[in-house]
C-alpha cells in the first residue's frame, strides 16, 4: 500500500534517529490492522478539518 | 523536548519506530507504528502504540505496564511524530487511544510538550458534540490530528 502513497519524503538534514538495530515492519500485526481500520471508521464519520487540508 | 526521551530506532521506511522503556518492571519494548490510511479520498497515517509481547511477537494493545515513566514514554511518542513528520513533512497523522484513559494521556502528552510542538505542527482535536478544533490545553478530545507547519 505504501508503494501507492506518493509522499513527499524530506531530503533535509540527515536523520538523527538510529536505525542501526534494525526494527521491523508491523504492518501486518493485528492490533495495527485494527487501530487503522477503526481510524478510517473515525474519520469517515466526522471528516477532517477544513482548516488542516488547506494548510501546507 | 523539555523532557527527558528514550533513545529510539526505526525500521527503513520510518513508518516503525521502538523504543525500550525501563523501570521497576523491568525493560519493555514499545512500538509506534505509522499505518497509512484513507477515508474519504484523504490519505492519512495511524499512529498506533502498544507493548510488544516477546513471547508472542505480537502487540499487547492493553498491556498495563506501569513502569513509572508515563511521561518519559508520551515525551517518546511526540519525538516519533516529530520525526516521522520531519521525514514525511506533508503527511497527516491520526492519533487516539485504545481507551479514553489512554486518549487522555495523548492530550497531556501534547499539553506537556507543547513548547516544541506548537512551532512545528499544526494540532487539532476533535471534541464530542462540537467537532475538528485547533488544540487548547485542557479540553478532553476524543481524537487528535497534526501536520507538520
Amino acid at each position: 500500500m505504501l508503494s501507492e502513497i506518493h509522499m513527499k519524503q524530506s531530503k533535509s538534514k540527515p536523520s538523527k534517529t538510529k536505525n542501526a538495530k534494525k526494527v521491523k515492519d508491523y504492518g501486518n500485526d493485528p492490533f495495527f490492522i485494527r487501530k487503522a481500520e477503526e481510524s478510517r471508521a473515525f474519520l469517515e464519520k466526522h471528516g477532517f478539518p477544513k482548516e488542516l487540508l488547506t494548510k501546507k | 523536548m523539555n523532557l527527558s526521551i528514550y533513545k529510539f530506532s526505526a525500521s527503513d521506511t520510518f513508518l516503525d519506530f521502538e523504543f525500550e522503556s525501563a523501570g521497576p518492571k523491568g525493560k519493555i519494548r514499545k512500538i509506534v507504528r505509522y499505518s497509512p490510511q484513507n477515508a474519504g479520498g484523504i490519505t492519512y497515517f495511524n499512529l498506533g502504540f502498544g507493548d510488544l509481547n516477546p513471547k508472542t511477537g505480537k502487540i499487547d494493545d492493553l498491556a498495563v505496564t506501569n513502569n513509572q515513566d508515563r511521561e518519559k514514554i508520551l515525551a517518546t511518542i511526540a519525538a516519533t511524530v516529530l520525526e516521522f513528520t520531519r521525514h514525511f513533512p506533508d503527511v497527516i497523522v491520526y492519533a487516539k487511544g485504545s481507551t479514553p484513559a489512554r486518549t487522555r494521556l495523548y492530550q497531556i502528552g501534547i499539553s506537556a510538550n507543547w513548547s516544541d510542538i506548537e512551532p512545528l505542527l499544526h494540532v487539532f482535536g476533535y471534541e464530542q458534540n462540537k467537532g475538528w478544533e485547533s488544540f487548547r490545553k485542557n479540553v478532553n478530545y476524543q481524537a487528535f490530528l497534526v501536520k507538520r507547519k
